[in-house]
């Protein structure tokens, strides 16, 4: 029981250190792992990026030089670009991030200028989502998440719990679709198996997620003297917490929590440190990942 | 002015790509979930729900054939960017090298990369694989050893479709629609 008491104490000390540092702090020492794990790069370049995210590790003197992050930027930049019809959008915004850090560390307070691109680069992502969310009839009238529902394996969890879907038929709805896509296939269509129930669930799921993100880009843009900028950070920690437990997409969902976390003053250590929770719980959410057949 | 810039210049660059891949989702149809404009879980047209076919033109008519995996990056590109252009490159990708007939006694998968491995493969992972009452070609490239038997097809032209897979809230359903179309050779 005493050993337990000193882990839970070395515990909070250990969190009471990490949310007690400044923002350029914070903001380069989680980006360091975040690029070291879960960098979007083709393998000519992994080595580059684990010779640079380990000496910024090792050497904290040279996190501060702008020589350091523009290296580390050059990379990450011409790897997403190079190959940019195929890469995800997390892997822009890595880009982007990292060019940020460039920038705020030749600006005369890293700190602050790191708290601006933060803020600015989630509420531009977050306005494009819902701009692109707004304007697709399909997204708009839940055919996105009646699709992703019906087959997509990483929604299967939600359509056989909340949707009431067998896992068989979801199992062949996918058949389906491959032999739909099959170079051979002679099918020009096929039916999907569904219920009324996961049709609705597609409908709130499509509102839900679309109000989200705009709330979260309308607090993320708007001024501060604006009262919605105060629900910033709940919101993006629900969004954290609920849309990955179900897309699995970790760096995405890392990065947002670094560039948010950066944002926060270190008075407020509560959230804070609701953000370092947030972060371990998508490493939790991905050890169903080990279950998908 | 230039702390203003220092600033200002990553969101930018998010602002111009953003706004450059919206434009070409909807004139040159790129898809929505790629190429950094945010639009992923924005639309049903997914990456998943993107192929191409192929056609190779012989003398005898058209027959059907799979994408070799050394050319699954031109077929992607053509699948996330339908641009005649792109379709066109795979096409005259397609056009070079042998197409042989497969026969029983030439494995599939001379021209995978997955070689040996995949012995026996049918649609399940799109490559072509020699099934009852079809015709299966396979793609040689040079210097690839050429089975004692095989019976090579002469190759006029290459038609490539780009097709998205559309959904629909009635049925529901699944169904094709083209979205570009082109051919190479001497047809």
């Amino acid at each position: 029981v005493s050993s337990f008491r000193e882990f839970v104490a070395e515990c909070r000390s250990h969190l009471a250190e990490a949310t007690g540092r400044t923002a350029w702090e914070l903001g380069t020492l989680l980006t360091l792992p975040l690029l070291l794990l879960h960098a979007y790069v083709p393998l000519y370049l992994k080595f580059a990026v684990s010779i640079l995210g380990t000496a910024g590790v090792l050497l904290p003197r040279l996190r501060t030089r702008p020589g350091f992050w523009l290296a580390f930027a050059m990379v990450m930049c011409f790897s997403t670009f190079n190959q940019w019809v195929a890469a995800d959008n997390h892997h822009f915004l890595t880009s982007y991030w990292v060019l940020a850090l460039y920038c705020a560390a030749l600006a005369p307070d890293p700190g602050g200028a790191l708290r601006t691109h933060a803020r600015w680069l989630t509420g531009l992502c977050f306005l494009f989502a819902t701009v692109w969310k707004a304007t697709t009839p399909d997204y708009v009238d839940g055919r996105q998440f009646h699709l992703a529902l019906l087959t997509d394996i990483r929604f299967e969890a939600v359509a056989v719990h909340a949707g009431g879907l067998a896992r068989a038929d979801l199992r062949e709805n996918r058949d389906r679709r491959k032999t739909l896509r099959g170079f051979d296939s002679t099918h020009d269509a096929v039916r999907l198996i569904s219920t009324p129930r996961v049709r609705r669930l597609a409908g709130a799921l499509t509102w839900l997620t679309l109000c989200i993100e705009g709330l979260i880009a309308a607090a993320f843009l708007l001024p501060r003297r604006f009262r919605l900028s105060g629900l910033a950070h709940p919101a993006i920690l629900v969004f954290l917490v609920t849309t990955y437990s179900v897309a699995h997409v970790i760096g995405y969902g890392i990065l947002l929590a670094v560039m948010g976390v950066v944002q926060v003053p270190p008075e407020q250590a509560r959230t804070r440190a609701l953000y370092f929770g947030s972060m371990a719980l998508l490493y939790v959410f991905q050890i169903s990942d080990a279950f998908l057949v | 002015v230039r702390d203003r810039l220092n600033l200002a210049f990553p969101s930018a660059l998010l602002v111009i790509v953003a706004v450059t891949q919206i434009v070409r989702a909807h004139t040159i149809r790129q898809s929505p979930w790629k190429g950094g404009g945010f639009g992923m879980f924005a639309s049903a047209d997914t990456p998943n729900n993107r192929v191409v076919r192929c056609w190779i033109v012989t003398p005898e008519g058209e027959e059907r054939v799979d994408v070799p995996p050394y050319m699954d990056d031109l077929a992607l590109t053509a699948r996330y960017v339908p641009t005649r252009a792109n379709l066109i490159r795979l096409a005259e990708a397609l056009e070079t090298g042998k197409w042989i007939q497969a026969t029983e006694t030439i494995p599939s998968d001379i021209g995978t990369r997955e070689g040996i491995q995949d012995p026996s493969p049918g649609p399940e992972d799109g490559r072509p694989g020699p099934r009852r009452g079809g015709v299966y070609l396979i793609h040689l490239r040079k210097g690839d050893p050429e089975p004692p038997d095989a019976v090579q097809r002469v190759v006029i032209g290459v038609r490539v479709q780009a097709l998205r897979l559309a959904f629909e809230n009635q049925g529901p359903a699944l169904s094709v629609r083209v979205l570009n179309e082109a051919r190479s050779g001497q047809e």
